[in-house]
């Protein structure tokens, strides 16, 4: 718990600072997320690079590595097009097309925005920036309570970089590359799904 | 993408020579410290951006509907899918 707070806690002092314009205006966050995001990778890389249970796993449970992608798919369209009917001016597809950016908000985002307009592509923009917060500080609870194969799904897109430190930590080194490989497919999968569920 | 496997890959061949090493041990620590970082540039892009600050009720409020949704069908997707076909692995 004392670690999710510290967690927010950086995320909000982030927002604060930039809204009331003390960032240093010229300073490119993007560039510096982006080499923090390569230090963590490299950290990550080294961490599972130094063990050695995880070729033996891997060997185990090839074959039904590819369920996991699927499934993240799957309950991500069911679960969007459901909500989509409480939602007023959001249509089914347009829900769907929102949910399929599985976290990848930078690349969703653009997607929708051209296809769809900004409103829409805002709302992918928060949406899958949300489901990147929610998927880092949730994974111990989704750990806990729907086992070692949820936190890997909230993560979406994420898993093969910046929810990959937190899956690490929660579902324990063996699941890195289940996550890697999850990330890769749901990664790729995103520009297609989303083009097909707007031009829908 | 490229960058991205490229900094894995080079982590894991140095973390395979370099397990016997005590450096190796502070991984976990570095790793803590560059999601803080990173969480922290998340919250400045959005605050940097005007258009999510200055509708982030109406359009934030539909943004998160969706992301639940969205993720928690995954993850009960996921739970059945772990608990089909993977439970029998060791933890």
């Amino acid at each position: 718990m004392k670690g999710a707070l510290v967690v927010i806690g950086c995320f909000v002092a982030g927002v604060l600072l930039a809204a009331f314009d003390l960032w240093p205006q010229g300073f490119e966050a993007d560039s510096l997320t982006l080499w923090a995001l390569f230090a963590l990778l490299f950290c990550v890389g080294v961490s599972v690079g130094s063990d050695d249970t995880l070729r033996r796993t891997l060997a185990r449970m090839r074959p039904r590595i590819l369920l996991v992608p699927l499934s993240t798919i799957v309950g991500t369209l069911l679960g969007s097009f459901l909500v989509s009917f409480a939602i007023s001016d959001v249509s089914p597809t347009e829900s769907m097309a929102v949910g399929a950016g599985f976290g990848y908000y930078s690349l969703s985002s653009i997607f929708i925005t051209q296809y769809k307009g900004a409103e829409l592509g805002t709302i992918a923009l928060v949406s899958n920036v949300f489901r990147e917060i929610f998927a880092l500080l949730m994974a111990p609870l989704l750990f806990a309570w729907f086992g070692r194969l949820a936190p890997i799904a909230a993560g979406g897109a994420t898993t093969m970089d910046t929810t990959l430190p937190v899956i690490s930590r929660v579902c324990g080194r063996d699941w890195v590359f289940v996550a890697m490989l999850h990330g890769f497919a749901v990664d790729l999968s995103v520009p297609f799904l989303v083009t097909f569920l707007c031009a829908w | 993408m490229f960058s991205v496997l490229a900094c894995l890959i080079a982590g894991v061949v140095v973390g395979h020579f370099a397990r016997d090493s005590r450096a190796v041990r502070h991984t976990g620590r570095l790793i803590s410290f560059a999601i803080m970082l990173l969480l922290f540039f998340l919250g400045v892009s959005v605050g940097q951006n005007e258009t999510i600050l200055a509708n982030l009720s109406t359009i934030g409020a539909k943004g998160v509907l969706i992301s639940l949704a969205s993720t928690m069908g995954s993850v009960l997707a996921s739970w059945w899918v772990y608990r089909r076909f993977f439970r029998e692995l060791p933890a």
